[in-house]
């Protein structure tokens, strides 16, 4: 699938803000009262986590062919994901910003606990819906799998982590909790690496049973696509597909492993065994790297779904991965066998 | 129930992409229209189209034929664009099965573009909707049309009578008649869409030729023949198989 900017901008950014919304409400419940967070942090971290939401939003009327309408977006709420989803981003927002109202206002703990627990709801239904969206097209093997939605609330978690614990280290240094808060970064990134691996090997293997022969219906294992139908290409030959050598493919798996999770937990173990240290600029530096390998990750999640439309084309190839000789030729090309 | 539809026979179907043209010159002017087009005159013309045409080579040398598939809006019965519309644009019709796009409440976000398995919706950039075939519903029940032309653009331009329109829930319609008779069948039905157009397939042809006046023909022409003649039947006859 062709891999839309405004759509990875609004999945990545809102779940690095729904992240670090959700770890820093179970950071106000349990040590506030303690002091062993400081309203502060509390404040500066709510601040930065409707930022990125904030950002996401704007980036996805970029997405709409009619922005001015996408309100309507929410009337058929009951059945599409993509409605959930434009109902729960404002929810979360909205309750982001009565949380931080009501901790900046000082008012009664309940009440700014309440609007954080509703917060923490909203935040988890949008991870859902979002990445329900692409896990409930049916057609598209790479994303139709349990793994989407965990990966999006798993990935999302990681960065907001990792954003939490440099806004700890700059607002609280030398206070234990950002010396713990790294071993939460170093775990989510493990596990996120796991998890995108396992990932990776899925999608080297996924491929629909329906082909050519369904998609024509005639009973031929001989077929060969002659002629798209078109002078150049149009629209189902290019939002539907990419062309990707294996090379390619495999360097940005490489690069997303690397970027997003691996060096990130390298940094959070630095961290992790060096208690002393005033690591806000680390922990920045982490945030950075794991936005923007989840901006490579969510570009190659839309580039690996392959989509069975692609079959009356000649596109529906294993692996995604396009046979170099061919992945040169314009989008819409006969291609040879 | 009703379910209009189109059957379109593979058998007869020439590639001759007139279809999709009256459908492309109907619809751009029509109530669906216009059906934009980026770079017409340049070296890359794109465009939106509602039915497109494309062109197969099935089987291997000697026995291979050459399969052209016109394929736009299977109109499903099931039909996952409606599903997934988050605004509600994309609606089935209940009268007659038809679906199809209101353009003033599209907000233009493709998500039932993604929804098809077929790849029958095509996104306008120029008007930020979605488009797809009507199944001419601007013609259908068109009075100012006369009734014998109250039919889709591309079923009556069709040259070579490959395609006929009709309700396939209604059994002694046009198109049930060519379901029934020419062994019609659904594009892809592991999609789950229960898709309402139907294709009827290529029929395998058997003429007979008789040996000695080709053999004579051959003569006349100066030409070798005994080398070529690979099968002498010798009962004239043109039988249906399915392919
Ligand atoms: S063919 Fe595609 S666009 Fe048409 S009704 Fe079926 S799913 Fe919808
Ligand atoms: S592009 Fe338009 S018709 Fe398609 S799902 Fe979005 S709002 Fe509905
Ligand atoms: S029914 Fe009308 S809109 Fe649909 S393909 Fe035929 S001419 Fe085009």
């Amino acid at each position: 699938m062709y891999p839309e900017m405004s759509l990875v901008i609004l999945t990545v950014l809102a779940g690095v803000g729904q992240g670090m919304f959700i770890l820093l409400v179970i950071l106000d419940a349990l040590f506030l009262k303690s002091g062993e967070v400081t309203p502060h942090f509390l404040t500066a971290a709510a601040v930065v986590s409707l930022v990125f939401p904030l950002i996401g939003m704007a980036a996805s009327f970029f997405h709409l062919g009619n922005p001015m309408r996408g309100y309507k977006a929410i009337f058929k709420w009951k059945r599409s994901w993509l409605s959930r989803e434009v109902i729960f981003l404002p929810a979360f927002v909205g309750l982001d910003m009565l949380y931080l109202l009501l901790l900046y206002s000082g008012a009664p703990e309940l009440y700014r606990l309440f609007a954080g627990f509703l917060g923490i709801v909203a935040a988890m239904a949008l991870y859902l819906s979002s990445a329900m969206l692409y896990a409930a097209i049916r057609f598209i093997k790479e994303w139709a799998t349990a793994l989407t939605p965990i990966n999006f609330v798993l990935f999302g978690l990681t960065s907001g982590a990792a954003a939490a614990t440099a806004a700890a280290h700059y607002t609280m240094p030398g206070m234990a909790i950002g010396y713990l808060l790294s071993y939460l970064v170093a775990f989510l990134a493990a596990f996120s690496l796991v998890m995108k691996g396992l990932t990776f090997q899925y999608n080297a293997s996924a491929y629909s049973d329906i082909g050519i022969k369904n998609a024509l219906g005639m009973n031929n294992p001989h077929i060969r696509l002659m002629d798209t139908g078109a002078a150049y290409a149009h629209y189902n030959t290019k939002e539907y597909f990419l062309p990707m050598t294996r090379r390619q493919n495999d360097l940005r798996q490489v690069l997303v492993l690397g970027i997003s999770f691996f060096l990130p937990l390298l940094m959070a173990l630095y961290a992790a065994y060096n208690p002393a240290l005033k690591l806000g600029g680390l922990f920045s530096t982490a945030t950075l790297l794991i936005v923007t390998g989840l901006i490579l990750e969510r570009r190659l999640f839309f580039m690996q779904g392959n989509h069975i439309q692609n079959l009356y084309y000649g596109n529906y190839r294993r692996n995604v991965v396009q046979n170099p000789a061919v992945s040169k030729a314009k989008p819409g090309t006969p291609q040879p066998k | 129930m009703s379910q209009k539809a189109l059957v379109i026979d593979l058998h007869k179907c020439v590639g001759c992409h007139a279809c999709a043209a009256n459908c492309k010159a109907w619809n751009t002017q029509g109530e669906a229209g216009p059906l934009t087009d980026t770079n017409p005159y340049g070296k890359d013309p794109e465009g939106v189209w509602f039915n497109r045409v494309q062109t197969y080579e099935v089987g291997k040398f000697p026995d291979v034929e050459v399969v052209h598939l016109p394929k736009s809006c299977m109109h499903c019965k099931n039909a996952p664009c409606v599903e997934v519309c988050p605004t509600g644009a994309s609606y089935k019709r209940m009268e007659d099965g038809i679906v199809l796009v209101n353009y003033d409440d599209c907000i233009g976000c493709k998500y039932c573009s993604w929804a098809c398995p077929y790849g029958c919706r095509e996104f306008d950039e120029f008007e930020g909707v979605m488009k797809k075939c009507t199944l001419c519903v601007d013609r259908i029940y068109n009075e100012a049309l006369p009734e014998e032309e109250r039919k889709p653009a591309c079923v009556i331009t069709c040259p070579a009578k490959a395609r006929a329109f009709g309700d396939i829930d209604e059994p002694d319609s046009e198109a049930s008649r060519w379901i029934a008779e020419g062994k019609g069948y659904k594009l892809m039905p592991e999609s789950g869409a229960d898709p309402s157009n139907h294709y009827l397939p290529k029929r395998k042809v058997k003429i007979h030729v008789d040996k000695e006046a080709l053999l004579k023909i051959a003569q006349l022409a100066h030409i070798d023949m005994t080398r070529h003649i690979i099968c002498d039947s010798d009962s004239v006859s043109e039988d249906v198989a399915q392919p």
